[in-house]
């Protein structure tokens, strides 16, 4: 894996023309396609295809135009054209989703209305509070699927799942770039 | 539904006689095993509906064992029922958690890839079974009325032996087919039905789904530092998501690093590593760093490709490293030596892509044997960055 690191870096630096912004840009590209590429390998029993969150950032990057030539060099042209269609696909689901989901909240708000009357008048104060802890567990839920990339989709135990996945792989990806950066700076100076 | 009630009666009607299994799933579930159900279930339970609920909610099959299996431990009229409902409830005690209804509403590889992640064997197994038991179920909703006499064989099948040894045997069965008569699914496991609570499918299943939802929150405040002394969902979300916005931010912040500090430097980065790993190589990775970049020049003009100016500075690099240091140069030279191995260098990028790790080794090997080096190091970096449960996820 560390290795899969370091050829992508190598590759994502190719193009030394690029201001620093753009440098920056590609070195992430190129960790986060790596990252994905690890957890894809890392996985090769359990799970036929690798983690949604991989999926996501690997179309998310694939999405924007100016990354293609990095991509298309990184990944290979197979894997890129797998990419961009992921990309579209998350596209369309996406706002797919977003139009079942309003219809979902519209309908729900109408039956949570009956419902909560009810239970208001019988639980009292506990229901109350189990209502508020249950917004904010739902509001932070919302956060978090904004933060882990395909997020979107899942919900609950998923998601948790998800965001543990991408919890470790950020974490070993700064670990490593914290190591490349020591390394780097020891040679320098 | 009606299969599940079929289900339902000759698991009983096995109980009851433990012989004639095969007569019952040859007759199926359309003549006598009908009309035996019928009247096993309304004997039994009284609620023929409770059958429907339950096929309706999730994985029939599945789900309405651990509802027979409250049913009996709650009204035993038959005492040869009793007798089967004590065995039954007896059992019920070696077994973990029921996952039928997880199994419909969570039916995906995330299931099967967290219990590798973290969790015990038993559950594992029990996630693995439960992954096979969908397609058994949407196996068995497709092919129909042929389908159903075999299935239900296997379910007796699955059943009696999930009776008898619970969340064991879960793992050894693997992939059953659903034409074999004597497969082990034995994907459902049996939830304890405790008391003062509601033995119905619904809160079977949320307790279920709550159950795995703890422990997947006890993983990520293993994760997350600074975690355990926060209780609660809430508070626990508000701490993970702080956690990943930070690390996410450093990425960014290391990124941006990475980019200013190392301007083009392709030669030390294979050997960064490897210096970090075997941390003894400290000072001849510095004399290794100053003669490759003497050696190779840097000739990465703005235009052209850079991999082809690269790699004959790899060959010079080679040449001009061996003798210095034999475990790092070793390193360096399997990752030159492979790039110069194959043809073309944008081909060389992406096959490298394309492999395995394994795979990579192999060209190393091919190429020359530094499989020692390369394996070591790379051996040495998981061995760094491995805890507990992200072991399982490299």
């Amino acid at each position: 894996m560390a290795q899969l690191l370091l050829s992508l870096r190598e590759a994502g630096q190719a193009s030394k023309s690029m201001g620093l912004r753009e440098r920056r840009d590609a070195v992430r590209l190129s960790s986060d396609v790596a990252m994905a590429l690890a957890s894809a390998r890392a996985r090769p029993s359990a799970a036929p295809r690798s983690t949604a969150w991989a999926r996501a950032l690997v179309a998310r990057h694939a999405a924007e135009q100016r990354n293609e030539a990095l991509l298309r060099r990184i990944i290979g042209g197979a894997g890129y054209e797998m990419a961009a269609a992921a990309a579209r696909v998350r596209k369309e689901a996406r706002s797919r989703r977003i139009v079942r989901r309003s219809r979902r909240v519209c309908s729900g708000a109408a039956g949570r209305k009956r419902r909560s009357l009810p239970l208001a008048g019988g639980g009292g104060s506990r229901c109350s509070a189990m209502a508020a802890t249950r917004r904010m567990v739902r509001a932070r839920l919302q956060v978090l699927r904004s933060l882990v990339p395909g997020g979107e989709a899942m919900r609950g135990l998923s998601l948790l799942t998800e965001t543990l996945d991408y919890v470790v792989c950020l974490k070993t990806q700064v670990e490593l770039m914290q190591c490349l950066c020591k390394g780097s700076r020891s040679q320098l100076g | 539904m009606e299969g599940s009630r079929a289900g339902a009666g000759d698991y009983i009607a096995s109980l009851l006689n433990s012989s004639p299994r095969l007569d019952f799933g040859v007759l199926g579930a359309d003549g006598g095993g009908g009309r035996e159900e019928e009247d096993c279930l309304d004997k039994f339970c009284g609620d023929p509906g409770f059958a429907a609920r339950a096929a309706r909610l999730s994985s029939f099959s599945g789900q309405r064992f651990p509802g027979a299996a409250g049913l009996f431990g709650l009204p035993p009229p038959v005492p040869a029922a009793s007798g089967g409902g004590g065995e039954f409830a007896g059992s019920r005690e070696a077994s973990s958690v029921s996952d039928p209804a997880t199994v419909m509403k969570d039916a995906n590889d995330k299931k099967r890839k967290a219990p590798a992640a973290a969790k015990g064997k038993g559950k594992e197994s029990s996630f693995q079974a439960g992954e096979q038991k969908d397609p058994d179920a949407k196996r068995c909703k497709t092919e129909g009325g042929e389908g159903s006499p075999v299935k239900l064989k296997s379910e007796q099948a699955g059943s009696d032996s999930s009776v008898e040894d619970g969340g064991q045997n879960q793992k050894p069965p693997g992939k059953g087919k659903n034409a074999k008569p004597v497969e082990p699914p034995k994907d459902y496991v049996h939830v304890r039905a405790r008391r003062g609570q509601a033995t119905d499918s619904h809160s079977l299943a949320e307790r279920v789904r709550r159950e795995r939802i703890s422990q997947r929150m006890k993983v990520l405040q293993d994760l997350v530092p600074g975690c355990n002394k926060v209780i609660g969902k809430a508070l626990m979300l508000d701490e993970i998501i702080n956690y990943v916005q930070s690390l996410q931010r450093q990425v960014e912040f290391l990124s941006m690093k990475l980019a200013t500090v190392n301007p083009l430097d392709f030669s030390n980065l294979p050997t960064l590593l490897q210096k970090d790993m075997f941390q003894a190589c400290g000072p001849s990775a510095s004399s290794v760093f100053s003669l490759e970049s003497s050696s190779s020049g840097f000739p990465f003009s703005d235009q052209g490709d850079v991999f082809q100016s690269f790699v004959p500075n790899g060959l010079e690099n080679q040449c001009g490293l061996n003798p210095l240091d034999l475990a790092l140069c070793q390193a360096t030279n399997g990752q030159y030596g492979f790039q110069d191995g194959t043809a073309g260098t944008n081909l060389q990028q992406r096959s490298y892509w394309e492999e395995d790790l394994q795979s990579v080794f192999h060209i190393d090997n091919n190429g020359q044997s530094q499989e020692n080096g390369v394996s070591v190091s790379s051996q040495s970096f998981h061995g760094q960055l491995q805890e507990g449960h992200m072991k399982m996820e490299f």
